[in-house]
């Protein structure tokens, strides 16, 4: 079993292969800063 | 959700299996398209590119399986797939009850039976359902016409 799966970057490969394995596609967007949130948990979260 | 739910073994062998998984920043031109304000933002696309279903917020490893096939279920859906959408909606109720997608995946299941069928009795049904096992959901107050059929 894959212990990780890996993310495309580029949307016209996704596309792509989204019509070539017929799956749909699982679009995320990631967070660009951190903040801390206390002295113990940091979260990630868009500026 | 990069720390905890997407390295589930259970998430990444769902994700290998049935998605194809595509990360951008929240920056990028592609979320402005998307009018992406606010991240965890999950969305699915159909192979087209066309978005079916979003949402919004930390989705816990074991609530991930269950909400990324009901927005599978919506895509199908919205494209008139009703028989692989009750396909994902019967696993959503049968194999995940206790998720916050089940209700839902209740109400859908009735909706697709009456668009194949054209009769009322799927919708009275999943009332019912909705009724009995997730009576304090607001799934429960959006079914509630059907009880009169």
């Amino acid at each position: 079993m894959a212990k990780s799966f890996v993310w495309e970057r580029d949307m016209k490969k996704a596309i792509e292969r989204s019509t070539a394995e017929q799956k749909p596609i699982l679009l995320d967007f990631f967070p660009l800063a951190e903040l801390a949130v206390t002295r113990w948990v940091r979260l990630r979260i868009p500026i | 959700m990069g720390a905890v739910t997407y390295p589930d073994l259970k998430v990444v062998e769902f994700v290998n299996e049935t998605l194809i998984p595509i990360q951008l920043q929240a920056d990028s031109n592609m979320a402005e398209d998307f009018i992406v304000r606010w991240t965890p933002t999950l969305i699915i696309l159909d192979t087209n590119g066309k978005e079916h279903s979003r949402t919004i917020g930390y989705i816990a490893p074991e609530e991930f399986i269950p909400t990324m096939l009901l927005g599978i279920a919506k895509m199908h859906f919205d494209l008139r797939q009703f028989d692989p959408a009750v396909q994902c909606l019967e696993k959503i109720i049968n194999a995940y009850p206790w998720s916050f997608a089940a209700p839902e995946a209740v109400y859908f299941h009735g909706v697709c039976g009456y668009k194949t069928t054209h009769e009322a009795g799927p919708l009275k049904k999943a009332y019912e359902h909705i009724a009995k096992e997730y009576p304090h959901g607001e799934w429960v107050k959006r079914a509630l016409p059907y009880r009169l059929l």
